[in-house]
């Protein structure tokens, strides 16, 4: 998918004032936020299996390479295939080669994020296959033409309204009059407008939530059902799977299960887990023909060996998004490429570069939470300072924003000139603020003054008062310059 | 042929990557939550109240010879069709006593409303069953039909998926792994909709689990 990530301003413009975006923010955050905590306490040992989880993340991504090879022996006992990409290029042309080998004309879809990363459909698409989103919210904005705006519940920045005109428009042989108002009777329509295109399909694609070295499987997490009608029905399978998914054991797969769904939808479990294990076994009545796993590195091996290393924890369980206030005030689409939220800020970079994408470590008021509700404890707001650094080493940020940085590192790194400076500014700013003690208006700072005033400063600062109270102390030295 | 064969460049970029680190341990396996019953019958009590909050809905018999009674029972109950499509490995039971029902073994397809299939293992933690594919328990069961009935025997059900993912390994002593391992909570659901969430997306609207006393009908080796 294309990057657009250098529009973040101007997306962040258009996306708060649109007022269907800010209804459907409030809903998703509304159900979210209170099911994840709900479940958490649930759990007495949810901290106890978070560490357990990164010590299994940390020990699989030191020893990658040795459970790939695990995985990919396997997986061709099982009777698949496995194909290595190590770009985007490479695994668009690998997919469409396979599609190639299997004589596909149509193709189903369950949800995959790394096949967003792709631009898999519109590849797909360009070539003579059409693919068709069979999870209810892919569908939705497949019909819509736009891209998922949250990496679990991708429609979810459109309103009810907004979803039964996109049927309305699509489905145009059923009655015009049949009733559209709740989302029981729009989920049913996409139930029956899909329901004979599993079978009908000559390839099934799906992503992968995990990879299991120990028995060559991949698995999805689903709670819809249509990522394995998408992988049962269909002649061929094909998974496409980011590197990082690999684990080592089956039991390790049951502790990121028991943290996932938890930390993504506040379920105990999601409804489908699914372990898919080569193509259909002699006997079998039903499963696809052949089974081919598409491994994709695109970014992921350079993450690997640099300062993002931490960010290849990441389960996709969309926690960060749903508890960050920039995300829920913005929606996805702002951000300008497939990841969004906190884990987008680091990944976009990260992934398609950071001079693409230097707004979005930016926007954070760095408020923690989505460290704190992190089940892989990513430390996200360390990551994007990181970014900041190396946005500002390698003169990517604005020259005034460069000298003004300089300038006050050079005054935060002198403590004397500092508290002199700054009791000078207190002390100015109090005697122009007068008896109001508030400014309605301040230089530098006018669009933040044109909606609150700004209060003004009062009494002395901490050290002033730290001083007065230790006086007493005869023959304390108290000179800020020895210190 | 297909595509580049990118296999060496990545793996290169791989152990490049490892040079000169500090190689963390694994930590090891893990036991289920102490939160969860482990034992016995308050074990299958659990099974059975955790199902339940996933709306599926239980029914407990003693034996496998009465799951036909109860099916013909059960359909005419729930106005439901009384052809139904039958996993195999369940027709070795009486059927033919139940005259008002007609159960076809084999594969699901759309045109099947009622699918009954058996169980290999389950998680008390979650209300979790595990189905493996394979001739006598086809896929297309637990996903195409309307209603999905699943028969598991209580001795089938572990405190968590530790013991789901043991059974696993016992079976893959004697059997090859199965194509598929389907671990199902409750009939499918989504939330993309204004996140309101809805019964019945694409898979089965309905989940019924029959649970029986008696030990299953697996074979040792399939």
């Amino acid at each position: 998918m294309e990057v657009s990530s250098e529009n973040f301003k101007a997306n962040v413009e258009t996306a708060v004032v649109d007022d269907n975006l800010k209804g459907a923010m409030g809903k998703l955050t509304g159900a979210l936020r209170p099911n994840r905590a709900k479940a958490v306490a649930g759990l007495p040992e949810f901290d106890a299996l978070r560490d357990h989880g990164i010590a299994i993340k940390m020990h699989t991504l030191d020893h990658i390479d040795t459970y790939l090879e695990q995985f990919e022996a396997n997986v061709v006992a099982n009777g698949g295939h496995v194909h290595w990409c190590a770009d985007e290029d490479s695994a668009r042309q690998t997919i469409l080669d396979l599609c190639r080998q299997h004589d596909v004309k149509t193709v189903t879809k369950g949800k995959s994020m790394v096949t967003e990363e792709l631009g898999l459909n519109a590849f797909l698409d360009n070539h003579g296959i059409l693919p068709l989103e069979t999870d209810l919210g892919e569908y939705i904005i497949q019909l819509r033409g736009e891209s998922p705006s949250h990496i679990i519940a991708p429609a979810t920045h459109l309103q009810q309204h907004q979803i039964k005109e996109t049927f309305q428009s699509a489905h145009t042989h059923l009655d015009a009059d049949r009733p559209m108002d709740t989302a029981e009777a729009l989920t049913e329509e996409a139930r029956q407008e899909l329901r004979e295109k599993y079978g009908a399909a000559d390839a099934g694609i799906t992503g992968a939530n995990f990879m299991i070295a120990e028995t060559g499987s991949t698995i999805i997490v689903t709670n819809e059902g249509n990522g394995d009608l998408t992988q049962t029905l269909a002649k061929t399978h094909i998974v496409v799977a980011s590197m990082e998914k690999i684990l080592p054991t089956m039991d390790d797969a049951g502790v990121m299960l028991r943290l996932l769904a938890r930390s993504a939808t506040g379920q105990e479990m999601s409804v489908y887990t699914t372990l898919s294990s080569g193509p259909r076994r002699q006997g079998d009545l039903d499963g696809p023909d052949a089974f081919h796993v598409v491994i994709v590195d695109n970014g992921r091996s350079k993450m690997l060996a640099g300062s993002e290393r931490e960010m290849l924890r990441c389960i996709r369980c969309s926690a960060c998004l749903n508890h960050c206030p920039v995300y829920a005030s913005i929606g996805g689409h702002a951000y300008g490429w497939v990841y969004s939220g906190p884990m987008g800020k680091v990944l976009t970079p990260s992934l398609a570069g950071l001079e693409q994408a230097k707004d979005l470590p930016n926007a954070s008021s760095f408020c923690g939470k989505c460290e704190e509700v992190c089940p892989m404890r990513i430390p996200l707001p360390k990551l994007m300072r990181n970014l900041r650094e190396q946005q500002t080493e390698q003169k990517m940020t604005p020259l005034k924003q460069r000298v003004a940085l300089s300038l006050w590192s050079a005054l935060a790194s002198r403590p004397w000139l500092y508290r002199k400076l700054t009791g000078l500014m207190t002390r100015t700013l109090a005697r122009l603020a007068g008896k109001r003690r508030v400014f309605s208006w301040m230089p530098m700072i006018g669009e933040w003054t044109k909606s609150r005033d700004l209060v003004a400063p009062e009494g002395g600062s901490f050290f002033d008062r730290y001083h007065a109270r230790t006086q007493p102390i005869k023959g304390a030295d108290h000179d800020d310059r020895t210190q | 042929m297909t595509g580049r064969n990118d296999r060496a460049e990545i793996f290169a970029r791989l152990k490049a990557a490892q040079d000169g680190r500090l190689k963390a341990p694994h930590p090891g396996g893990m036991t289920p939550p102490k939160s969860a019953a482990t034992k016995g019958k308050a074990m299958v009590t659990h099974f059975i109240n955790k199902a339940i909050a996933q709306y599926a809905t239980v029914t407990e018999l003693d034996r496998f010879a009465d799951v036909p009674g109860f099916m013909s029972d059960w359909l005419r109950g729930q106005n439901l069709p009384k052809e139904f499509v039958l996993a195999p490995i369940l027709s070795g039971l009486d059927w033919a006593k139940e005259t008002t029902i007609t159960p076809r073994p084999g594969a699901a397809t759309t045109a099947d409303t009622v699918g009954v299939s058996l169980a290999y293992g389950a998680a008390a933690e979650t209300g979790t069953v595990m189905m493996i594919s394979g001739h006598h328990t086809p896929t297309t069961l637990n996903f195409v039909p309307d209603v999905e009935v699943i028969v598991l025997s209580k001795k089938d059900i572990s405190a968590g998926m530790e013991g789901c993912w043991e059974k696993l390994r016992a079976y893959k002593t004697q059997n090859p792994m199965p194509r598929a391992v389907n671990f199902v909570t409750g009939p499918s659901r989504t939330a993309d909709v204004e996140a309101t969430m809805v019964l019945g997306a694409h898979g089965p609207r309905r989940l019924h689990i029959v649970l029986v006393d008696e030990t299953s009908p697996w074979p040792k080796s399939t």
